[in-house]
């Protein structure tokens, strides 16, 4: 299947050298196979899944300890958040 | 310690300045820079007086902090009656122009009164005197700053000042140090014009001491390595704030159109990526980031605008650099007005920091002004000929620079949007609190900055809450009212430290302020002293604001918020619940059912 993933802020620096990303500080879309939970798309770019990040799929929010077990599915908008505020 | 116990008192109206002792009883009931201001503010003035009025004081107050080597520790505040909101006004800023008052040998200035002709005030450690500065007046922040340095033969000088916003009292004209820091909120840089004050220039060479060396340096070092290593703190260093572009964008809180909307469909083009990619030609709005004094977090974007756009082609003055977007300008000088032109949005901001403006209700003055353009109750009659349609970055660009001048339309839009729509027959449409307009949260989305709006102070605002994290956890209200109330608290303390708030997510917990305080100030200052402190100040705070009039009523959201159910998102067919949190903040609070503070509130905290 196939969802974009865009990572917010500093996430970025801890993607590895190897990251499969085109542009990391923008928005990208990649091909998953199967039937992929949003922790795999985190463990398919690089990023470890038990941090303390949160995602938003299609503007829902999913809390950091249910990133495992979230199903994806085909076309998701998934942005990854780290801790933040505004200002 | 670190006060140096002195207070620079300036008469105006008399051409005076006399030294005199901080009241050291008062600084420890209320810590320093916003709670000790408004103690003084509070004793010192009527606060039915007219904000603009010579009776309205100005206070320019640093915190224990500032000055010393404490990470962010160069905050100052200006405390006074704000113009903008007829409440208390208490608007932080950075750069080093804070600590250079306290490297002078001043803890407050508090300016009373109004000069007969324009004057700046000139400080060489216990040296102050006020000059002429009628060959200032009319002229731009970035003109006079220099020119100030130059006139003293002193680059090391740093000077706080107005732009011709200020001197035209533009409701929401802010102070400038450093050329791009402000005092922003509130139109703390209107009471500063009616006063007819146009700088304050200041040289310090004293250094601030604090009470225990060793202990206060074992406090910083602490405090320093919980910033090194916080993922909130890497963030801002490397992004600043405008990341959450893409958190708002995507969750649904973003205030798009006047609010009408709470996703932009043009957020991609004004966040961090836009900003730090390089665009069609080849030209890269941001250039690197910047530091306030003594900061170890360098959230500052320092970015120059394409020579080529249009907005500055054959403008080369502005080709340079200067403080670029942050979160909030980019939301107020693009979302709001449904402009995706991340040099427009720049440029606009540029406008802010020569003539003096708080982007944040520029912004939302214009998109209010594009919403009664769109349903008609402005035509290009009113505008001069301008097309305010939403999304239009030339009229964007066009309207901020005639603001900060004073011309033709941009008086309108310095009214505010407040009076603006009221003016205009429509005053529904300002998405203001007390008059003041909304930060860069739409409070549908997130409830619990719907009522850290409605609660505020002074008027709407994103930095007198913490609501983040849980708002885009839950949009269920239960347990909004204790973790707003709990957050201003803890913020109340944080600016009156000489602190930086956004040390707040980047690892720094209560027992790192506390222990730092607690040093440099000779001991006794516990987390908790310094959480019930804050309590303490947000209750003074609120005491002010009842005395100049008003009430339970100023506690409340525009009818859109509270009515019209959020477009789209995560909170998608829901209204701000804030008739259902209000009542258990007030509680909470130890309020009345009408916002008054009950007698036992008042002893429990001395302010009785």
């Amino acid at each position: 299947m196939q969802v974009s993933i865009k990572l917010v802020g500093i996430l970025v620096d801890r993607l590895p050298d190897n990251h499969p990303l085109e542009n990391a500080i923008g928005t990208n879309t990649i091909e998953l196979p199967g039937q992929p939970d949003v922790a795999a798309l985190l463990t398919h770019v690089g990023l470890a899944p038990e941090s303390e990040y949160f995602a938003m799929i299609n503007g829902d929010h999913v809390p950091a300890e249910e990133l495992s077990g979230t199903a994806l599915n085909d076309g998701d908008a998934v942005v990854l958040v780290p801790p933040m505020k505004g200002g | 310690m670190s006060w140096h116990g002195k207070i620079l008192r300036v008469d105006l109206s008399a051409g005076t300045c006399t030294s005199e002792d901080l009241n050291m009883e008062w600084a420890e009931a209320y810590l320093g820079q916003r709670g000790l201001a408004t103690k003084y503010l509070l004793e010192e003035m009527d606060p039915k007086a007219d904000a603009l009025g010579p009776d309205n004081k100005l206070i320019i107050a640093t915190g224990p902090l500032t000055g010393t080597n404490a990470s962010t520790g160069g905050r100052w505040s200006a405390v006074t009656k704000g113009p903008l909101t007829g409440a208390i006004a208490c608007s932080n800023s950075g750069g080093q122009f804070g600590g250079e008052l306290k490297m002078a040998g001043w803890d407050f200035i508090i300016i009373e009164g109004r000069s007969a002709n324009p004057v700046y005030l000139h400080i060489e450690d216990e040296n102050a005197q006020l000059l002429d500065a009628s060959h200032l007046w009319g002229r731009s922040v970035w003109e006079i700053e220099p020119e100030i340095k130059n006139a003293h033969k002193d680059p090391l000088m740093r000077v706080a000042s107005i732009g011709q916003a200020g001197e035209k009292m533009v409701r929401y004209a802010c102070i400038v140090n450093d050329l791009h820091r402000a005092a922003g909120r509130s139109g703390v840089g209107a009471v500063m014009g009616s006063k007819q004050l146009k700088a304050i220039a200041v040289r310090g060479t004293k250094g601030v001491d604090v009470a225990d060396h060793k202990k206060f340096l074992a406090a910083v070092k602490e405090t320093n390595s919980a910033l090194a290593n916080s993922e909130g703190r890497m963030g801002l260093t490397r992004f600043g704030t405008i990341p959450m572009m893409d958190v708002t964008g995507s969750f649904g809180a973003l205030p798009t159109r006047n609010n009408r909307e709470v996703q932009f469909e043009g957020h991609e083009k004004i966040n961090a990526t836009a900003m730090q990619s390089p665009n069609e030609r080849g030209h890269t709005n941001f250039i690197t980031n910047g530091a306030c004094f003594g900061c170890t977090i360098g959230c500052g974007r320092i970015c120059h605008i394409d020579p080529e756009h249009f907005s500055v082609k054959d403008r080369p003055e502005y080709h340079g650099a200067s403080g670029g977007l942050e979160y909030e300008t980019a939301y107020a000088l693009g979302a709001a007005c449904g402009v995706d032109d991340i040099d427009a949005a720049t440029f606009a901001g540029f406008m802010c920091n020569e003539y003096g403006m708080d982007p944040i209700s520029l912004g939302g003055t214009i998109a209010a002004a594009m919403e009664l353009y769109d349903i008609g109750a402005i035509t290009q009659e009113q505008t001069g000929g301008i097309d305010l349609s939403f999304g239009n970055a030339e009229a964007l660009c066009q309207i901020s620079e005639m603001a900060g001048k004073g011309e033709g339309f941009g008086e309108d839009i310095g009214l505010g949007s407040k009076l603006l729509c009221e003016k205009y027959g429509n005053p529904d449409l300002s998405m203001a609190v007390k008059g003041q307009e909304f930060a860069a949260y739409d409070g549908r989305g997130m409830q619990g900055m719907g009522l850290a709006y409605a609660t505020s102070n002074r008027g709407a605002c994103h930095l007198r809450a913490n609501p983040y994290a849980d708002d885009f956890g839950t949009t269920e209200p239960a347990g909004k009212p204790a973790m707003v109330k709990d957050s201003q608290d803890l913020i109340a303390a944080i600016d009156s430290t000489g602190l930086c708030v956004f040390t707040t997510h980047s690892g720094v917990e209560v027992s790192h302020y506390a222990s730092q305080v607690d040093a440099a100030l000779g001991g006794g200052w516990s987390a908790e002293r310094f959480v019930e402190t804050g309590e303490r100040i947000w209750n003074l705070e609120r005491q002010f604001n009842l005395a100049a009039g008003l009430t339970a009523a100023d506690d409340t959201l525009p009818k859109r918020i509270l009515e019209e159910p959020a477009p789209s998102g995560a909170a998608k067919g829901l209204v701000c619940k804030l008739p259902e949190m209000l009542p258990k903040y007030y509680e909470l609070r130890g309020w009345t059912d009408d916002g008054q503070i009950k007698p036992e509130t008042l002893s429990r905290l001395g302010l009785n």
